[in-house]
């Protein structure tokens, strides 16, 4: 009896990670890349290389809401170096949630253009992913699209569908998909002047931890490396800053540890041709979030203790050279469990 | 003393706001001062409006600029179908083929549907078509006799998008030189600019977007070279770039605006802001310095009249001048020199002493502005039509010479150079009119003639300088030459000036001088006026006792008909008639009436009552900002008067409507609602106040018939007074 029950007993924990290897085939340290123009430079395929990573959930595209209220693509990637031959490339699509009001053939939509931008790209993919910030008013409509995504890629053989989970989702119904990425960024409110860090944050995550022991959808998680400039004009958030020099004493003035204040008027350049820029003006401020490898083993630490498997899949957001340089490598691996 | 700081900070402030309220704090006038180009010719017509342009022509006007637009840019048969039918009713072939050429490349430029994403046959496709219209479009060039400049760009782009850098190039060198300069030169060499920037001939590709105006793209080139450091960089790359008068004048015009905009911040703020600015500026002037005695660069006189113009932010007036004499001595181009005039113009306004012979100086510059203004085409923004030099005027007229006129004791110079810039630039080049609204702006305060920095001069000053101004302006016989110039310019409706000056003599109770002028006034002018439908409303019905008239006044609040008599005028004999009565009355119950009715008079026509437009020509819930502005005591006046009958007459009946509308006077209410330190709603009591005080001594007449008769029982906030006193005095018994 008692050698009976020990065999029921291992092969219940068997089936616990059996379960988890069948919805997650090869479980591999993994990548987010952000970036519209997909292109890679010699850090970062140094990095892919030295902590073999093995996939990469490339955002192909946002779904945002026009002039007219419908929703359309905007931000789509341009793939201009080849994607490395032995890294998976997994789609995501980042909808934003007004658009879960024209649900009607925003499936199809999505994942017809999906399916071209591939074949057009010479990627071959059979997962896709989807990014959405939804909430239990919008979560019927979220779960529709995503059922009707799931019967669409059904039809094209066999495809993995995942989302990404924000932790005030852990204690919502979990949704039809094989698994998600729990998000551990954007943790707090960027646009509150007085919070902590909006990134990373014990004090943000902690009233999570306990609904995450009971959250039955299959997870891995991904953590931040990145750190943002965060304006804003007499305590109001404006935007997020791409390029600022605040060690231009010309421009800032260093006012605290994590905060600066703009001493000349200037435009910092956008990328985007049709924008001249960003106006910050004499006054602002500008609030500096960012995350240190510490920071993210000490959170590791405190998920791992609800959900020990969590972990064999960690996806780092995102793959940017600035951002992944700030990490020594070493440390890196321990934030992958290698 | 601290009282002493107070008012003197307060006065400070109060003449910080007078100098710099009359514009906002960003206008043009306020940031672009510097100009050594043209800012506002880069706004010009687009590229679309001259293909039709010369479509229209080429169809000699039979086809109509929304058909052109739908055949050039459409890309089906059907959009077409009007510019093909015509040029093949005039065997025009070659044109027809340039058109469906045209539509071949219209489909593979844009894609309507934005869901679509190019399949690898679409690519192929594309790439095809490109390569098609490549080689049809350069066989054309030389055989075409009418458009071969438009096959020549059409080859061009098709090479470039194509990928065909080499053939793109090859053709921009054959062909080039044989096209004259025009947009269509343009538009093809800015294909050649793409590449010169993406091969590191930066400078090159800024000379040809400098040259062209193309701002946006040359915004793009220098994004990096913005600021101090940027120009820097830039110099020691290239010190003769095409991009220097741009970058220096965003540079300066930031500076400035910043300067100024410290005027404008919080005293903590300013401190380390203006630390932080001085010392680019110097370390630009240093700078500039250097640039300029290493002679490489192709307009010293650009960089010297820069650091001249920090040298005026900086304080350093004397300094300024000299400097912008030795940049004018330098070589520059025109506009350049004409820069260096304008700053001089300001900086001197800034410090002059405002003599007679001052006044020869500005006049002559005056002329020049106002021909400059002249010269150079006008454009349109959200203010009014303006030009560089309308900002320039501005600038230095309601910045510094207005004040400065002010300072000196000359309010009539200084009135009628404001009225001259209000007048020419907001009115004249604007082709606005007076007495109308300005199409789209807000029905009720926004009338052009009572919301201008000429009106906020007036409304503010002293009656006795309105009259000398508005006897100046209609007889410039009297002035000096510079007031006669700009008093030519200025507007000089009799209508306006009598109803402003007998308005102002109303707000401070002369009402015989009030009427003299008052009476001149026709009622069609009066019902014009932007405060015409608010003058409807009953002055005689007193204020405090409104809410139980409200269906009796309701018609009457807000009344577009036209005024059957002026009610300014008739309040002055109103006025009259009884200050004479109360003067000539020989019992006391007589005069205590009197002093009540002519409480309610003052009480109606003060800020707080219903007659509001009778003194103002605006109204704002931030009442202090129109009380100040406007120089009234009317509230302050109906409570004497009140308290003046409340002593004449003991009578019940008397002192119960005294003191209740003493009490609805009252600006400190018994109780209000105010917030606990978490921000929770409580009510806050000021039993010492005068309200309270009123209702205190109503209390003991809350039986009297007088009460009864006055509906006082119905007033919810006496009643609530009572109530709590009721409870107050017991908890006091006992």
């Amino acid at each position: 009896m008692k050698n009976l029950l020990f065999c029921v007993f291992c092969l219940s924990l068997f089936s616990c990670t059996g379960h988890y290897d069948k919805v997650l085939p090869d479980p591999a340290p993994s990548v987010y890349f952000w970036r519209t123009v997909f292109r890679l430079d010699p850090a970062e395929m140094k990095f892919l290389r030295i902590h073999g990573v093995k996939k990469m959930y490339v955002r192909f595209f946002d779904v945002e809401p026009d002039g007219r209220q419908q929703p359309m693509p905007v931000g789509t990637i341009r793939f201009v170096t080849p994607v490395p031959k032995d890294i998976k490339v997994i789609p995501v699509v980042y909808v934003e949630h007004t658009c879960l009001q024209h649900v009607a053939d925003l499936a199809e939509k999505i994942v017809k253009r999906v399916s071209t931008m591939a074949e057009t790209n010479n990627l071959s993919i059979n997962e896709l992913q989807i990014d959405c910030d939804w909430t239990i008013s919008t979560q019927k409509e979220y779960f529709d699209l995503l059922r009707k995504i799931r019967t669409m890629l059904a039809e094209k053989g066999t495809y993995l569908l995942s989302t990404t989970i924000r932790l005030h989702q852990l204690s919502a119904e979990k949704p039809p998909v094989d698994y998600g990425v729990l998000m551990c960024y954007n943790t707090g409110n960027l646009r509150d002047y007085q919070a902590g860090n909006s990134i990373l944050s014990e004090k943000d995550v902690r009233p999570y931890l306990s609904q995450l022991r009971k959250y039955s959808l299959p997870l891995c998680v991904a953590y931040p490396v990145f750190d943002w400039k965060l304006l804003f004009e007499r305590g109001q958030f404006r935007a997020i800053l791409r390029e600022a020099d605040l060690s231009d004493p010309t421009l800032y003035r260093r006012k605290a540890s994590h905060l600066y204040q703009v001493v000349r008027t200037h435009s910092l350049a956008s990328p985007d041709p049709e924008s001249f820029g960003l106006m910050l003006r004499v006054g602002d401020e500008v609030k500096v979030d960012e995350v240190t490898a510490s920071d993210i083993l000490h959170i590791q630490s405190l998920i791992e203790e609800e959900r020990p498997e969590i972990h064999r899949q960690v996806v780092i957001y995102s793959l940017n050279s600035p951002d992944i340089n700030k990490i020594k490598p070493y440390e890196m691996d321990q934030i992958y469990h290698r | 003393m601290k009282w002493i700081k107070f008012i003197i900070v307060s006065l400070f402030c109060f003449y910080g706001y007078k100098a710099s309220a009359c514009v906002d704090l960003y206008t043009p006038a306020t940031c672009y001062m510097f100009s050594v180009y043209n800012r506002n010719s880069l706004i010009g017509d687009s590229v679309k409006l001259k293909h039709i342009a010369f479509w229209k022509a080429y169809t000699q006007n039979q086809l109509s600029d929304k058909d052109l637009s739908n055949a050039l840019y459409g890309k089906d048969k059907k959009e077409r179908q009007l510019l093909t039918d015509y040029l093949s009713r005039h065997n025009d072939r070659d044109a027809f083929y340039y058109v469906s050429l045209l539509a071949s490349m219209n489909r593979i430029s844009s894609d309507n549907d934005q869901w679509n994403y190019p399949t690898k046959a679409d690519l192929i496709n594309r790439k095809k078509t490109w390569l098609l219209l490549l080689k049809e479009a350069s066989r054309k060039i030389d055989r075409s006799k009418n458009l071969s400049s438009r096959y020549w760009l059409m080859a061009v782009r098709a090479a470039f998008y194509s990928g065909n850098r080499k053939m793109c190039q090859q053709l921009w060198n054959k062909y080039s030189r044989k096209f004259p300069k025009g947009y269509i030169k343009d538009l093809a060499e800015g294909y050649q600019a793409n590449y010169w920037y993406g091969d590191g001939e930066r400078e090159k590709a800024r000379e040809f977007y400098a040259r062209v105006g193309d701002l946006r793209s040359l915004r793009w080139c220098f994004r990096n070279d913005i600021g101090l450091s940027g120009i820097q960089r830039l110099y020691a790359e290239a010190p003769h770039s095409m991009a220097f008068p741009y970058l220096i004048q965003d540079y300066v015009n930031s500076m400035d605006n910043d300067r100024m905009s410290l005027d404008f911040e919080e005293p903590g703020k300013v401190d380390s802001i203006k630390l932080a600015l001085e010392k680019e500026m110097n370390d630009f002037r240093t700078f500039a310095s250097t640039v300029i005695s290493e002679d490489k660069v192709e307009y010293p006189a650009l960089w010297k009249s820069a650091a001249a113009y920090f040298a005026y932010l900086e304080g350093k007036n004397k300094k300024a001048i000299d400097e912008l004499a030795e940049a004018d001595a330098m070589k520059g181009n025109e506009r350049m020199k004409d820069n260096i005039r304008a700053i001089r113009f300001l900086v001197s306004s800034a410090t002059a002493d405002y003599h007679q012979g001052y006044d020869d100086y500005v006049l002559k510059e005056l002329h020049w502005l106002v021909d400059k203004v002249k010269a150079e085409p006008m454009y349109a923004d959200w203010y009014s039509s303006r030009s560089h030099y309308t900002d320039v005027m501005e600038r230095i007229v309601f910045f510094n010479l207005t004040p400065g006129y002010l300072k000196a004791g000359r309010f009539t110079t200084a009135a009628a150079l404001t009225g001259m810039v209000h007048e020419y630039i907001d009115v004249e080049l604007s082709n606005q009119k007076h007495g109308q609204i300005p199409p789209g702006s807000n029905k009720w305060n926004m009338a052009q003639d009572y919301n201008n920095e000429l009106f906020d001069l007036l409304d503010t000053a002293d009656v006795k300088d309105v009259v000398a101004y508005a006897a100046l302006i209609r007889n410039t016989d009297k002035g000096t030459d510079l007031e006669k110039y700009a008093a030519s310019y200025c507007y000089n409706s009799s209508d306006y000036f009598n109803e402003l000056i007998g308005t102002k003599y109303l707000r401070l109770e002369q009402f015989g001088e009030a009427r003299t002028y008052l009476e001149k006034v026709p009622l069609a002018f009066m019902s014009k006026l932007n405060t015409a439908p608010y003058l409807h409303r009953e002055v005689t019905s007193p204020y405090w006792f409104a809410w139980q008239m409200r269906g009796k006044l309701k018609g009457k609040r807000y009344v577009t008909a036209v005024l059957t008599e002026n009610p300014k005028l008739a309040f002055c004999d109103e006025m009259l008639n009884l200050q004479h009565d109360f003067a000539t009355a020989t019992d006391d119950v007589k005069k205590a009436d009197c002093s009540y009715r002519i409480a309610e008079l003052y009480a109606q026509a003060s800020l707080t009552g219903d007659c509001w437009a009778y003194l103002h020509y605006s109204w704002s819930a931030y009442k202090e900002s129109v009380r100040s502005h406007s120089q009234e005591n009317y509230c302050r006046k109906a409570q004497e008067w009140l308290e003046k009958s409340n002593e004449l007459d003991f009578s019940d009946a008397n002192r119960v409507k005294c003191l209740f509308a003493l009490a609805s006077l009252s600006d400190k209410p018994w109780s209000e609602i105010g917030y606990d330190e978490n921000y929770k709603e409580k009510l806050i009591y000021h039993f010492d106040g005068s309200q309270a005080k009123a209702f205190n001594d109503l209390y003991p007449l809350r039986s009297s018939p007088a009460f009864v008769e006055c509906g006082l029982k119905k007033c919810d906030n006496l009643s609530n007074y009572f109530d709590h006193f009721r409870d107050f005095t017991k908890k006091m018994i006992f």
